[in-house]
């Protein structure tokens, strides 16, 4: 193999040198590369409000985002992190990912800490920090937490004379309400959420505090609170609720939805408020109003607001990349209180309770209360294990069938449990 | 020859039915460019419409990754186009004009080898290419375009130049000439058009590609089909005139281009008339 | 001397193509056979497992699935393609008025990237606000309902894909079909044969070879089918509509099973060979055995 790939490179060389500039070796980077979320680049970077802007200007080094979709920033960052070398300095990681085995592929970051500390580490959330801790050996640097609220449009509510939802059952019975055909002929949708994903369903199943796999590995999807969450995604479907091609809708579209009016409430990421207000995106700018969401009535007595699920990316270095002491540098700028409050400005779930106790984070973000309220009850939507993505695919393809009524919702449920099981970490 | 009234109006039917199918899909997009965002999603579409160029201007602001990608997708394009035609013009003149059992055999094989899916190759491809330090450059996108080109192209030019009679050869190797002079001299001037047109198969599909950019490519090399399709999973919503403004552009040159040697494209193939 | 060094030449010049093609496409896919036998991993050393691979992938029921849709999606493209390109071959053939500009409209959506494609068709078919939606009801018809039957989103995905390429089926054929000598034709009208007759006995004879061509090649291009789909509708609803290029995707870089993947890669290979076994054959006769 290796006389060949030689004979491969020989070639490739000659083609490289008349085709690309010659690359000039120096010791600081042009660019730091961040491979992300869409997300995270448009919290850390908003236009006046870039977290990066003084880091880059201070050490002359630009910085190149790599956005990709949550499923393929994972995949590729796998893909990278096997190589002898990779070009990418910084990854944002979910939480579902941060098994032990991929500790040996990162930077460890107690040495980088020691030697030039983020400020005020205690700060941030203390679970947040412990999920990327292994053997004592800190791995990532939380940024982002993404806890479910409910947006409502209140401009909808109004007009259909609906009073905001306080329970669940009122929850289901005003999405019945606001599902009618405008003026114009267009539709309106009561309820959407994402057809593509587990997070949202698990989220649904958390007003009956209901799961898809507990935080101690049980398949929970034969259980009262998951059954309660898919038969009622199944009635909505079938009532029209939900859109027609509910299951090809993605995280992204049902933003537009949301923009544009055509859906009236959605569960998703608290943070969302910002782009559902944004006056030049959005159709229903200053009309979409985002609270926690409520819990079923039985479980009132329990939590205040149900325990959404909250999710959480940190910022971790390839233990193969070339630039770590820069890379952790800009870490630990983007990780600082002020840097972690801009970013929340942004619409980011910022990862220091501080943040929340600030004047601007109470005056500018109405939903920051119950964010917070969320954050105290809430967990995370799957806990972390290495065949989590071919359990995801198992429960998404599930639900699909059982709302589409491909298949009744017991029997879907029934399935995901027998094949997820094999799946777990013993 | 002159069709009969009725005849005529049944091929004008079928003209306008070929035209809808092919070109009104096109036309939503260009349009839909120069729409204010919010009447893009209106039923029934409106026709009249202020034009407007919020949505261009909004891409420049919003994405400008999007022109770097473009330039990209040109170098790309350019030097694999260009390499396509080289090797294939090389090798379609042997197979045209030799005859032996070793050609026929590699010549066979050339085309069961192109029977695999790009998709297989991209699993061993990976490391190797990051070993060879050429993830993310153009170099090896060109390489792997003009590589999955080179079979079809062979096969064009070889028929093409068997139409070039070879009593022309046959002069010109009287009059003294190599290998190398009847080459430059005979058989590019002549199977220009032919050239052409294999060039543009290699040409779209680089311009268009989508699954190797995604997986060779990080920033430096990427693509403008792979921002665009960033510009469908934009978490802020899908802005349908941006991504139709961005969509617009990287559609317009390759469609001007397709025009433009359409005539070349249909007569060289003509000539070259693949019959073997 | 002069023999040698001309042997020598069209070695040169036969050589980059070849070498193109065994090192980029060629080794790697040797590779992946190697790779098929074992089980492996990011990170992991390959361990030794004989076919248990393909054993694996041969007791998935969606691999089957996957197989059957990639089946009926490629029979389904290439013949309507083929249909389709003939009958507007034919017709172009027989003299149209705006020729010029009918063939740059014809041809315009080869230059379309599948990505755009995508997104066009998917906003034509927006419920509630969709061009192509809105006409249907408008119609009355039942919707497509892409997103929910699989039947229908494997119908536009089919949809899709003969757009896109029914330019290059045309191409070939209707420049095949210009070659075909006048004569030919005016000798027959005075047998007196009529337009389907000539068709049959002619035109299509002579296009026989083209229409090969055509076909092996839409075959190939048809069964790695794999952005339409990846982009339209992800595999879903829940699974339905995987052909085997998504099926391989989800393994390689979803679940990274290079074992698995490989070896559906080799099906994959196996199956490409197998479908166009009769037209490599026919190839291999008209094009290299024959002294033209």
């Amino acid at each position: 193999m290796t006389g060949t790939a030689t004979k491969l490179g020989l070639m490739a060389s000659a083609l490289a040198m008349t085709l690309a500039a010659p690359a000039i070796a120096q010791d600081k980077p042009e660019n730091l590369t961040i491979i992300s979320h869409r997300v995270h680049q448009t919290v850390a970077t908003a236009e006046g409000n870039d977290i990066t802007a003084d880091w880059q200007e201070e050490n002359g080094v630009g910085i190149e985002w790599v956005t990709l979709d949550t499923g393929a920033l994972h995949e590729r960052l796998f893909r990278e992190l096997q190589l002898p070398e990779t070009t990418i300095d910084i990854a944002f990681f979910l939480n579902t990912h941060a098994v032990e085995s991929v500790t040996t592929l990162l930077e460890p970051l107690n040495a980088h800490q020691e030697a030039n500390p983020v400020e005020e580490i205690e700060d941030i959330f203390p679970g947040l920090r412990d999920a990327m801790t292994f053997n004592g050996e800190l791995y990532g640097i939380p940024f982002r937490h993404a806890s479910s609220c409910f947006h409502y449009n209140a401009r909808l509510l109004e007009e259909k004379g609906i009073e905001p939802p306080e329970t669940m059952e009122e929850l289901i019975e005003a999405a019945r309400a606001l599902t009618f055909e405008r003026d114009d002929g267009t539709k309106v949708h009561g309820f959407l959420i994402n057809g593509l994903g587990y997070a949202n369903t698990v989220d649904l199943a958390r007003a009956w505090n209901g799961d898809f796999i507990t935080l101690d590995y049980e398949v929970a999807t034969t259980e009262e609170g998951m059954m309660n969450a898919v038969q009622l995604l199944r009635d909505f479907y079938e009532e029209g609720v939900m859109p027609r091609n509910w299951a090809a809708i993605q995280d992204e579209e049902v933003n537009t939805w949301m923009q544009t009016g055509r859906a009236a409430m959605t569960t998703t990421s608290c943070g969302r408020n910002r782009i559902y207000n944004d006056p030049e995106k959005s159709e229903e700018a200053g009309n979409i109003k985002t609270v926690a969401l409520p819990v079923a009535a039985a479980f009132k007595d329990q939590f205040d607001v149900a325990p959404a699920k909250v999710e959480f990316w940190t910022m971790v270095i390839p233990a193969n990349s070339q630039n770590k002491d820069l890379a952790w540098d800009l870490v630990r700028t983007m990780a600082s209180k002020e840097s972690t409050l801009m970013a929340a400005l942004n619409g980011n779930g910022p990862v220091r309770a501080s943040t929340y106790d600030t004047p601007e984070m109470q005056e500018q973000l109405a939903y920051a209360a119950d964010e917070k309220a969320v954050l105290l009850v809430g967990r995370v939507p799957l806990p972390p294990f290495d065949n989590a993505a071919k359990a995801s695919d198992i429960f998404v393809e599930e639900l699909q069938a059982a709302v589409l009524g491909m298949k009744p919702v017991a029997d879907a449920m029934e399935s995901v449990k027998t094949r997820v099981e094999p799946l777990l970490p013993q | 020859m002159r069709d009969a009234p009725g005849r005529r109006a049944g091929k004008l039917a079928a003209l306008a039915l070929i035209a809808i199918w092919s070109g009104l899909p096109i036309l939503i997009v260009v349009l839909s460019s120069f729409k204010p965002p919010r009447e893009i999603l209106a039923f029934p579409p409106r026709i009249l419409f202020a034009p407007t160029l919020d949505n261009y201007r909004a891409l420049v602001v919003r994405w400008p990754e999007f022109f770097e990608a473009l330039q990209s997708s040109l170098i790309v394009t350019t030097g694999a186009t260009i390499l396509t035609v080289i090797v294939t013009t090389l090798a379609g003149y042997v197979y045209a004009r030799v005859r032996s059992r070793k050609l026929a055999a590699s010549a066979f094989l050339m085309i069961v080898i192109r029977m695999v899916p790009p998709i297989v190759v991209t699993l061993p491809l990976f490391p190797v290419v990051n070993w060879l330090r050429l993830n993310d450059t153009h170099t090896v996108l060109i390489l792997l375009y003009a590589t999955f080109f080179v079979s079809l192209n062979t096969w064009i030019m070889k028929a093409f130049i068997d139409q070039i009679p070879v009593e022309l050869e046959e002069a010109a190797i009287i009059d003294g000439a190599g290998v190398w002079q009847i080459l430059r001299h005979v058989i590019v001037p002549l199977a220009a058009q032919g050239m052409i047109a294999a060039s543009t198969f290699v040409l779209i599909f680089s311009w268009n590609e989508f699954l190797f950019a995604f997986i060779f490519t990080t920033t430096e090399a990427k693509t403008a089909p792979l921002i665009l399709s960033e510009m469908v999973g934009a978490v802020d919503g899908v802005e349908w005139g941006v991504l139709f403004a961005a969509a617009t552009l990287q559609l317009l040159p390759i469609l001007i281009f397709v025009i433009a040697v359409q005539k070349y494209v249909i007569a060289g193939m003509t000539a070259g008339s693949l019959k073997g | 001397m002069k023999a040698m060094s001309t042997r020598l030449a069209h070695a040169i010049m036969v050589a980059p193509v070849q070498l193109m093609l065994v090192l980029v496409i060629g080794l790697p896919s040797l590779w992946v056979l190697w790779l098929s036998l074992h089980t492996t991993s990011f990170g992991q050393a390959p361990v030794f497992v004989g076919l248990a691979n393909y054993a694996t992938v041969l007791a998935d029921p969606y691999f089957w699935h996957a197989l059957v849709n990639t089946f009926v999606v490629v029979n389904v493209v290439v013949y309507v393609e083929l249909i389709a390109a003939l009958a507007m071959a034919t017709l172009f053939a027989s003299g149209v008025p705006f020729r010029r500009t009918m063939i740059s409209i014809i041809l315009a959506p080869y230059a379309v990237s599948e990505v755009v494609a995508v997104v066009i068709w998917k906003y034509m078919l927006e419920p509630d606000v969709g061009l192509v939606s809105g006409l249907i009801a408008l119609v009355g018809l039942p919707e497509l309902a892409w997103t929910t039957d699989r039947w229908s989103a494997l119908t536009l995905v089919s949809l899709l894909s003969i757009w896109l390429h029914l330019p290059f089926s045309f191409l070939i054929l209707y420049s095949a079909l210009l070659g075909v000598p006048k004569e030919l034709y005016e000798s027959a009208a005075i047998d007196g044969a009529n337009a389907w007759h000539r068709f049959v006995k002619i035109t299509v004879p002579i296009l026989m070879p083209a229409i090969l061509v055509a076909l092996m090649f839409r075959y190939v291009f048809a069964f790695r089918l794999f952005a339409e789909v990846w982009l339209l509708t992800g595999g879903g609803p829940a699974r339905q509509t995987e052909v085997l290029a998504t099926y391989l995707y989800r393994h390689a870089f979803r679940y990274q099973e290079f074992g698995v993947a490989s070896a559906i890669g080799w099906l994959m290979v196996v199956g490409t060979l197998l479908i166009s076994a009769v037209y490599l054959r026919e190839m291999y006769k008209r094009m290299l055995s024959a002294d033209a």
